[in-house]
């Protein structure tokens, strides 16, 4: 007799005839209960993938979807656990059966009685069987005893079937919400590569990889596009400075080269000046700095004032009272030229002039090497530039589309369209975000890159960076070719943002989400209200602007230029 | 002064039991086929109802108490038949019948016996007359109108199943059954069975009054000149056999659980209803749990079935538990009887946890 009847009776020898009845019942409860685990596992799914899909309607929800499978994968294993530790034992089966069968204990009693000697534990199993025989095992474990977990799984499922098939009203926001990541998301890899490409090429590059390792952190935190936008501008405002640093030492290194034609011994360092040949400069500078002692006085004299001059242009401070000042005072001066290469440059070449002009050769030859170290150092961070400028037009970039995103995100229009830019885009101009509330009164602007949208606003400001208003409902603005045809559309309460621009491409300061701890230059408005009032005055002629708002725009713009 | 020999056994005392031996060791009897056992149990309550009618339930339970060895306490009004339904089981079991009308003057060795000074042509000696209790099958006619002097003489009888008279132990027959009945109303003069007592008995039955169709039925056998006469289907021995069988019905564990849990529930305390502890002043014994297994293991045969199952308990309950649960006045005040309190038991109780979930 085989039996390998699960539970505490598998160390019994029974009967073949009981040990058959129970494994027909055995087998139906574990289907059975597995049935009733895989309904409860499903009605738990159903329902909670249904109040993931409600709170999705009332909350944007990013990967809603992804948490209903994660429950789905959930309640699986737990049905799965569920069914595999409650497995019923063959006892319990017996038990069961007698109480859904009416066979008053009979087939729980023999299993009990099965091997107990004597003549009644044999009628009993005897009678157990048969009775038990009377009955197929579907009625001891029927599919309607599962009526209660089936309803609630078709009541989850419907509740569920209804949300996913019901518009969700979160839906834009959920796509402003992935747009405004992936904005994000793009700006940090833009700032990654950017430190990378400059980390391979320049390891010197310190003040750049700071200002990127700061723009970086900001990202990490930003949670808004207007935050990412915050963070690019910083960034771009900071490579700019030292992009600058390096055009000024280029502009003077030119001026000087001009100053220096017809000198003595100078001519092959004109010629590289001129052309702002940094590094061929700095090796001329080294000769001219031996060859000085080899020149008559008169030719001295001659360099001296050529180099005087040299330094003027390059914007050394005057030197009138140069004669009156001794070689360290004069050094002095030079060190304490203002900040920056440029300056640097041309105190050096200042200094060397007054020396050479006072007859002290050798000190204006040590101010020449000076001068020359400094040029080549320059001629290296010469290349250090060109690759700024691929890093800021990264970063422009990725600010443009921070700033278009941010824009819709304003105007509710969900994402804008990113990777390619329109046509102001690429006139490099951008025109205020049409938040930026410049201007009063009704606005109404329609985007040519990156969203259309239609709203009303009404917004006061009081120039570039100093807006506050109200609106209602989303602004519509665009980038169109950098004139601020938006101007006067609303803004959001809790937002400031612009974004500067102007025609002709320009550098311009960006204001932004003034988040406190903040501190960022902004530009002099009127250096800007130009092509703001231009762009009035074209929304006047177009009927952008209502007409009975007209004379307010005209007088606003007056009273400015007044 | 003469002493006080050993009492050789009595030679009869007219109840059908031919005599009182002293104590000594009851021979085993061997358990009867279930086959012989539903054939003679439907024999014995076929031949009862030709005298008894209706009464079915009554019947039976009479019968499981008896199968089980245990004795019964009947209540009921007068003229119900419970005299007749006694008288009924002596004749058809075959078995010593006595009656004993319990009256405020009996004295205790009305029922138990007594020696008396016989005298013969070897002299003077003391005898043992056995009392009516020293019969198979003893009907305690109205027991609660006894003192209690004289029901504490039962408690012997009824416990041991031996009586003790002049310092000599004496074993009484096998089978012996206590069949007592009280009366519900009357109670002024009366001596109620104290509970020592009536945990004794092994069933407390009440006896219905009979439908209408049954007192037609009634009239019209016991008016006419026939009068149905009773004949022997079982002799003692088969009862032995019979209660022998009754003990080896197999019950489960989680059958004897629900037994146990049945009777804890009546104990303050332990009970899952509500009410009961404010209604009870004790609950069962364990007397009752015997009781309740027994009679469930008599009834599961009777049933034809070789297990107790759920079904016997609960059917049980009522005769095991009404007397055993001890209500107290508020509930006596309240109108809530033992029955009712059970009825309330076998409802919160339940039978199988594992075949409920």
């Amino acid at each position: 007799m085989s039996n390998d009847l699960r539970g505490q009776h598998s160390d019994k020898r029974l009967p073949q005839e009981l040990v058959w009845a129970l494994r027909q019942l055995q087998r139906r409860a574990y289907a059975d209960r597995a049935l009733g685990w895989a309904l409860t596992g499903l009605a738990l799914w159903a329902g909670g993938a249904a109040l993931v899909m409600a709170w999705a309607k009332f909350s944007p929800t990013p990967g809603a979807a992804s948490v209903a499978a994660l429950l789905g994968i959930l309640a699986i294993a737990v049905a799965a656990a569920g069914w595999a530790y409650h497995r019923p034992s063959v006892s319990e089966v017996a038990r069961v059966a007698d109480a859904r069968l009416n066979l008053n204990e009979r087939l729980a009693s023999a299993l009990a009685f099965a091997d107990a000697p004597g003549e009644m534990p044999r009628r009993l199993v005897a009678d157990a069987t048969e009775r038990a025989g009377e009955h197929r095992p579907a009625e001891a474990y029927p599919l309607r005893s599962h009526s209660r977990r089936a309803f609630a799984l078709g009541a989850s499922a419907a509740l569920l079937g209804t949300l996913l098939l019901t518009p969700n009203p979160q839906a834009g926001a959920l796509a402003r919400l992935s747009a405004d990541q992936a904005v994000i998301k793009e700006a940090k890899k833009t700032v990654i590569a950017a430190k990378e490409r400059l980390g391979h090429s320049h390891a010197g590059a310190a003040q750049a990889e700071t200002a990127l390792e700061h723009a970086l952190l900001a990202l990490q935190q930003a949670r808004t596009p207007l935050q990412a936008l915050a963070a690019l501008s910083a960034l771009q405002q900071q490579l700019a400075s030292l992009g600058q640093d390096m055009s000024q030492l280029e502009a003077a290194a030119a001026a000087a080269g001009e100053a220096l034609q017809g000198a003595p011994g100078a001519s092959k360092l004109a010629q590289a000046l001129s052309g702002a040949n940094l590094r061929a400069a700095a090796a001329d500078l080294r000769q001219l700095a031996k060859d000085i002692s080899r020149l008559s006085p008169g030719q001295q004299r001659e360099l001296a004032k050529a180099l005087e001059q040299a330094a003027k242009d390059a914007g050394a401070p005057a030197g009138d009272n140069a004669d009156n000042q001794t070689g360290q005072a004069q050094s002095s001066a030079a060190q304490s030229a203002p900040s920056g290469p440029a300056a640097t440059f041309a105190g050096q070449l200042a200094a060397a002039a007054q020396a050479l002009a006072a007859g002290r050769g050798t000190r204006a030859s040590n101010d020449l090497s000076s001068a020359a170290d400094g040029a080549s150092a320059s001629a290296q961070a010469a290349s250090l530039s060109q690759e700024l400028a691929a890093v800021q037009a990264a970063v422009r970039n990725a600010e443009s589309q921070a700033a278009a995103q941010a824009q819709a995100d304003a105007s509710g229009k969900g994402a804008a369209r990113r990777g390619s830019p329109g046509p102001g885009q690429r006139g490099g101009a951008r025109g205020p975000v049409a938040r930026y509330a410049t201007g009063s009164g009704r606005g109404r602007s329609s985007g040519q890159e990156a969203m259309t949208g239609q709203g009303e606003g009404v917004g006061r400001g009081a120039g570039p960076g100093n807006g506050s208003g109200k609106s209602k409902g989303g602004t519509g603005a665009g980038t169109g070719d950098g004139a601020a045809n938006n101007a006067g559309a609303g803004k959001q309460p809790s937002d400031q943002v612009f974004v500067g621009g102007q025609p002709g491409g320009a550098q311009q300061v960006v204001g932004r989400h003034l988040a406190s701890g903040y501190k960022v230059k902004t530009t002099n408005y009127k250096a800007v209200l130009p092509s703001f009032e231009r762009t009035a005055l074209q929304g006047l002629g177009s009927q952008v602007v209502a007409p009975a708002d007209q004379d307010l725009v005209k007088n606003y713009f007056s009273s400015l230029g007044k | 002064m003469g002493q006080h020999s050993p009492t050789p056994p009595a030679q009869g005392n007219g109840y059908g039991v031919a005599s009182a031996p002293p104590l000594g060791p009851v021979p085993a009897e061997k358990p009867m086929s279930p086959e012989k056992f539903a054939e003679l149990t439907a024999a014995v309550q076929e031949e009862i109802g030709r005298l008894i009618v209706g009464q079915e339930d009554l019947v039976r339970d009479t019968l499981i108490a008896l199968l089980a060895g245990g004795h019964v306490l009947l209540e009921g009004v007068p003229g119900l038949g419970k005299t007749s339904l006694v008288r009924a089981f002596g004749r058809v079991l075959d078995l010593g019948f006595s009656r004993v009308q319990f009256t405020p003057d009996l004295m205790p060795a009305d029922v138990t016996g007594t020696t008396v000074i016989t005298e013969d042509e070897g002299g003077r000696r003391f005898d043992f007359q056995p009392g009516p209790v020293f019969a198979n099958l003893v009907l305690a006619d109205e027991v609660n109108r006894a003192t209690p002097k004289v029901q504490s003489a039962l408690l012997e009888a009824m416990q041991e199943r031996t009586v003790t008279v002049g310092g000599t132990t004496r074993r009484l027959p096998d089978p012996f059954f206590v069949l007592a009945t009280q009366n519900p109303i009357e109670l002024e003069g009366t001596y109620p069975l104290p509970e020592a007592q009536l945990d004794r008995f092994f069933f407390k039955l009440a006896v219905p009054y009979p439908s209408p169709a049954e007192l037609a039925e009634i009239a019209r056998r016991t008016t006419g000149n026939d009068q149905p006469q009773l004949s022997a289907v079982a002799a003692a021995s088969d009862v032995r056999a019979m209660s022998a069988l009754v003990r080896s019905v197999p019950v489960a564990d989680h059958v004897l659980d629900y037994a146990v849990r049945l009777v804890s529930a009546t104990q303050p305390g332990r009970s899952p209803v509500p009410e009961l502890p404010g209604y009870v002043r004790f609950g069962a014994s364990p007397r009752a749990v015997q009781a309740l297994v027994l009679s469930a293991k008599a009834r599961a045969l009777l049933a034809g079935r070789f297990n107790v199952a759920f079904e016997d308990v609960r059917a049980s309950a009522h005769a095991v538990l009404r007397h055993r649960v001890l209500v107290n006045f508020e509930a006596e005040a309240d109108g809530v009887t033992p029955d009712a309190l059970i009825d309330r038991l076998v409802e919160a109780v339940v039978a199988d946890p594992v075949a409920a979930r």
